[in-house]
């Protein structure tokens, strides 16, 4: 309806056609409106609500080709966001950045002023991400598991606020119906669990960050189900994930590249030529030199 | 031209630094000359990569690729250059400006200018005005390339320039400029002599100000 910013949904079996689908569907059924970052002389931007779900997370091929960095960046990228590689980087004192979602989600610890990295909170850190897992690990039917970046004290004020509000965790039994009564075709009667992760977010640049936003929320989702299962003592697998963005958006100013690179590669080449798994030998090369890039950084 | 390297460039294309690296020794063996590897089979590589990107058939993780398996095979075959060999296109010092520690977009624009044959001195993120004007007095570079990506330090660009000012090399180095939220009307009023939109047509907007 005129007025409304559209409802979309997309679905995938891996994350890069999860994601793929919801960029195409965003540029055909999106409502065209102005944001606060398009430039003079851009179009209107692409927008809309989007529900994504993943339902194999860690199935390969897990990367899609079309984001903005190497197969380098993107592996700093799941080092920064589950644990912490950039967090020196908040310096806010020196124009630099304000949070990181690793800061947020392991040591949240709300402040009025984010205008410098020594303004104290009067609350202690809290990790959330420590939370999810014990509390999931010692109440596996709770619906509590949640982690928050929003700080309402100080985000709505500085210009790069987060995107990501919030993770939410289940365990669910894979046994028959859901009671956690058998393990399929096992005849256990110790079920298995999958670990369920929902993503919220305010606002997400579909075509720019999203890919990369859903790769490492998804290696988060996996590291979590570790976590869990090494702490309970049981298989925890990767249960479905879900992405849902209250503003999901493609910016006027990418649409020429939108339309003369990634809409023609996407009807050029087929899937499987857009997308890398992550065992291929190149990338594999790849991530081990960001990895020895990084723990060169730490040295230093 | 050798087989070897049509082979070489295609491994380039690929991506697959591996085979680069196992070609280069095949290529070396069979006594063709460094420089030739290089031009003919590395570089020949990268600027198919290059127009494929400007063109649109290649993504940008695979224009990184190509550049990381390109940087493999010179790290075999430069040590071997004579010096009269080891001539570039051009020295380009290329930074992101202070305050902003992104470096996707800038080691873009690196790679694909180094695979135009410039050589390249490459100062990193958070790059500070005086830190920029010392490479450019102690490294004589026909250009100095910035990016931001971050509108709060876009007013580093100008900021820096005018440092180069005040310090009397400003006519001594073309400046190009380049950034999410950089425009060709914010390079003029900045006072650069160039601006690219992006990474494919920086290689473009750096011959252009060598000529």
């Amino acid at each position: 309806m005129e007025g409304d910013i559209p409802v979309l949904q997309a679905r995938g079996k891996t994350a890069p056609e999860a994601w793929e689908s919801s960029v195409l569907s965003l540029w055909e059924q999106g409502v065209r409106v102005k944001t606060e970052y398009d430039r003079e002389g851009d179009e209107p931007s692409r927008d809309s609500t989007m529900v994504l779900v993943v339902e194999e997370p860690m199935a390969e091929p897990r990367i899609h080709l079309a984001f903005p960095g190497g197969i380098e960046e993107l592996e700093k990228y799941r080092q920064e966001v589950l644990f912490g590689v950039h967090d020196h980087w908040i310096r806010p004192e020196e124009d630099k950045w304000t949070y990181t979602y690793h800061q947020r989600l392991s040591a949240y610890a709300p402040v009025a002023d984010l205008s410098s990295s020594r303004v104290k909170s009067p609350f202690p850190p809290v990790d959330q991400v420590r939370y999810i897992i014990d509390k999931l690990a010692g109440s596996p039917h709770s619906r509590r598991a949640q982690g928050i970046t929003w700080m309402p004290t100080a985000d709505p004020a500085t210009d790069d606020p987060p995107c990501l509000q919030r993770i939410w965790c289940r365990l669910i039994p894979t046994g028959e119906k859901g009671t956690g009564s058998r393990v399929q075709g096992s005849g256990e009667t110790d079920a298995e669990l999958a670990l369920n992760m929902n993503t919220h977010w305010r606002s997400r640049d579909a075509y720019k960050a999203a890919f990369m936003n859903i790769y490492a929320l998804t290696e988060l989702q996996n590291w979590l189900a570790e976590q869990i299962g090494r702490k309970m003592g049981r298989k925890v697998a990767v249960g479905r994930y879900v992405d849902i963005s209250d503003s999901y958006h493609i910016y006027g100013a990418y649409f020429k590249e939108f339309s003369e690179r990634f809409l023609k590669l996407v009807k050029e080449r087929p899937f499987e030529k857009r997308v890398w798994r992550t065992d291929d030998r190149r990338v594999q090369a790849a991530i081990q030199a960001a990895r020895d890039e990084l723990a060169k950084e730490k040295r230093d | 031209m050798a087989p070897v390297l049509e082979e070489l460039a295609q491994a380039v294309i690929e991506g697959d630094g591996e085979q680069v690296a196992a070609l280069v020794g095949r290529a070396l063996s069979e006594g063709v000359p460094p420089s030739s590897i290089i031009n003919d089979g590395l570089v020949a590589g990268m600027n198919i990569v290059g127009d494929r990107f400007k063109n649109g058939e290649f993504f940008i993780p695979e224009v990184m690729m190509s550049a990381r398996s390109m940087h493999h095979g010179l790290g075999i075959v430069k040590p071997l250059l004579t010096r009269s060999e080891a001539v570039s296109k051009g020295t380009i010092v290329i930074c992101t400006v202070k305050g902003d520690v992104h470096d996707i977009g800038k080691n873009l624009v690196a790679m694909m200018l180094e695979g135009a044959g410039f050589r390249m001195i490459d100062l990193g993120t958070d790059v500070a005005p005086e830190k920029v004007v010392r490479a450019v007095r102690e490294q004589s570079p026909e250009i100095l390339a910035m990016s931001t990506l971050l509108t709060t330090t876009l007013n580093r660009i100008p900021e820096t320039i005018r440092a180069l000012e005040a310090a009397g090399i400003r006519d001594r180095v073309k400046v190009m400029v380049g950034g999410a939220p950089v425009t060709q009307a914010f390079a003029d009023r900045a006072g650069a002599d160039g601006y690219a939109p992006d990474a494919a047509l920086a290689v473009d907007t750096a011959r252009r100000l060598l000529r």
